[in-house]
């Protein structure tokens, strides 16, 4: 296999046993990305000579050392919200166009403990918000290559890097994953720091990470998971081992079908699909069951509307009102609209939260997972939008952990995904199930023209 | 007919508002979105949470 095509588990293997060495890997990369790059438009930042000396470090330490943690030697991107020592963070945005951060943030920090490299800085829309970034997608450059987390998602396609960092406040992990036929990871809210990323809503921003197998997904997590005092929202709980639970065999788990409301937002040919994909997963030993949606579902679209658009308002307030102009029309709606609403609805919009995570909770207790189409459609062919959040927003507003995993490809040859989520700090259990899932449809999607 | 009348008034507050602090031309070209705003905060008014229920935040 070509040293840019092995995952995260086959490089670090390769890399542990001395038969591939940090500075072939990034050197076949930064290949792929001379070749790839100037029609994809995946990265802000990309210094090869930057790259090269950490891997030739890595190198060296590797032989005088050992390795230094699960990840050594492997190049990861990382979504341009992200601070990143001595390497400009610009959020794609002309307000932070000549940051430079003096410290990484904290899962930044963890990747670079457990001896990943930084290749670059992946595009992201402005702020990470919904006005389209300059990204194409590798599947058909006509078709938007989805958003916030546009650029790691397709140099994640595309082979450039075997994983990188997202986000997700709405649907900013998933989406792209989806659109582009790779995993994309969100944890519960409180399980990756936080900390040293730049905000678009505090109380929905979640660490998001994107890569091309389930189990790629969980050694990236296991390294960034645990409590950080610097996140005023980082969870004490405990860390499982989430590579412990994709490593070994796993039963077939109990899926609970959600049909309401997301059948009803789905393409007929997403509907088929789907229907095709549990068929199979029921066909190979699954327990599949149908599930009500408990009734906060309907109104927590609104609350999460309402909260998004304050938040980032808030966050937004100073440099907004030094210059509006300066914001894409869609970021600049959003703030002054979040401007207008009142503290009482804002509240009320936070404790119709609460009360759906609640009532999610009690419906989480019968099943594994909940399963539901990853995006209404495939890569809608509109390059001025990202595509519709739909799906994810409701698992993002309560908190949940949630996958997507490739499925197959549309009738117009785009990818298409299935999403699964769980309880609240059960990623073990819907990584678990999603690996039994990836193993069971064996379905790993290259773009065309990029073998 | 009551509740569109709530939803309208709700709409009408925002885009007066926004003409306020953002000027007609602006309050115009966001009008359609605060609409949509109007109707999110019109329907978590007719369903609030039980009583119990304390907000969200950080979990």
């Amino acid at each position: 296999m070509q040293q840019w095509n092995l995952t995260v588990a086959q490089a670090s293997s390769m890399i542990r046993s001395g038969e591939l060495s940090p500075v072939a890997l990034i050197e076949s990369l930064l290949e792929r990305v001379r070749r790839l790059e100037p029609s994809l438009k995946a990265w802000v930042t990309l210094d090869a000579e930057l790259a090269l000396a950490a891997a030739r470090s890595s190198e060296m330490e590797l032989k005088s050392h050992g390795p230094q943690g699960p990840l050594h030697g492997i190049p990861v991107g990382i979504k341009d919200i992200y601070y990143t020592k001595g390497i400009p963070t610009t959020a794609c945005a002309p307000q932070y166009a000549s940051f430079v951060p003096t410290y990484d943030a904290s899962s930044v920090a963890r990747l670079k403990a457990a001896g990943a490299i930084i290749l670059g800085k992946a595009v992201t829309t402005q702020f990470a918000a919904t006005d389209p970034s300059p990204t194409f997608n590798p599947w058909n450059p006509a078709h938007t290559p989805g958003g916030s987390s546009s650029g790691s998602a397709v140099a994640v396609a595309s082979r450039m890097c075997p994983a990188a960092l997202g986000s997700q406040t709405v649907g900013s992990t998933l989406r792209p994953a989806a659109y582009n036929g790779i995993v994309g990871f969100k944890p519960t809210y409180g399980r990756v720091s936080k900390y040293g990323i730049i905000p678009l809503a505090w109380s929905l921003d979640t660490v998001g990470i994107l890569a091309r197998s389930v189990e790629d997904a969980a050694l990236l997590l296991q390294v960034m998971a645990g409590h950080d005092d610097q996140d005023p929202s980082s969870s004490t709980l405990p860390v499982d081992d989430y590579v412990g639970a994709v490593a070994k065999p796993v039963t077939p788990p109990r899926i609970g079908l959600v049909r309401e409301f997301f059948y009803e937002h789905a393409t007929e040919e997403v509907r088929r699909h789907t229907d095709q994909v549990v068929a199979r997963l029921r066909q190979a030993g699954a327990t599949v069951q149908d599930v009500r949606l408990p009734e906060s579902f309907h109104v927590h679209e609104a609350a999460r509307n309402v909260v998004f658009a304050v938040e980032a308002a808030v966050f937004h307030q100073q440099m907004f009102a030094e210059d509006p102009n300066s914001y894409g029309p869609l970021l600049r709606r959003l703030i002054e609209a979040g401007s207008l609403i009142p503290g009482v609805s804002y509240l009320q919009a936070q404790r119709v939260r609460r009360q759906f995570r609640t009532e999610m909770d009690a419906l989480l207790a019968e099943v594994d997972v909940l399963l539901t189409p990853a995006t209404p459609s495939p890569a809608p062919r509109d390059r001025a939008t990202t595509g519709n959040p739909l799906f994810q927003g409701s698992w993002t507003s309560c908190g949940l952990p949630c996958i997507a995993i490739p499925s197959g490809l549309s009738a117009d040859g785009m990818p298409l995904g299935i999403q699964l989520a769980s309880a609240p700090f059960t990623e073990a259990m819907v990584l678990a199930a999603a690996k039994w899932c990836e193993t069971t449809l064996g379905v790993t999607l290259m773009p065309p023209g990029m073998e | 007919m009551l509740e569109e009348k709530v939803h309208q008034y709700i709409a009408q507050a925002l885009f007066q508002q926004a003409t306020a602090l953002y000027g007609p031309e602006r309050a115009d070209a966001i009008r359609s979105y605060l609409e949509q705003m109007a109707a999110h905060l019109w329907l978590l008014s007719t369903k609030p949470p039980h009583r119990e229920v304390e907000p969200w935040f950080f979990m």
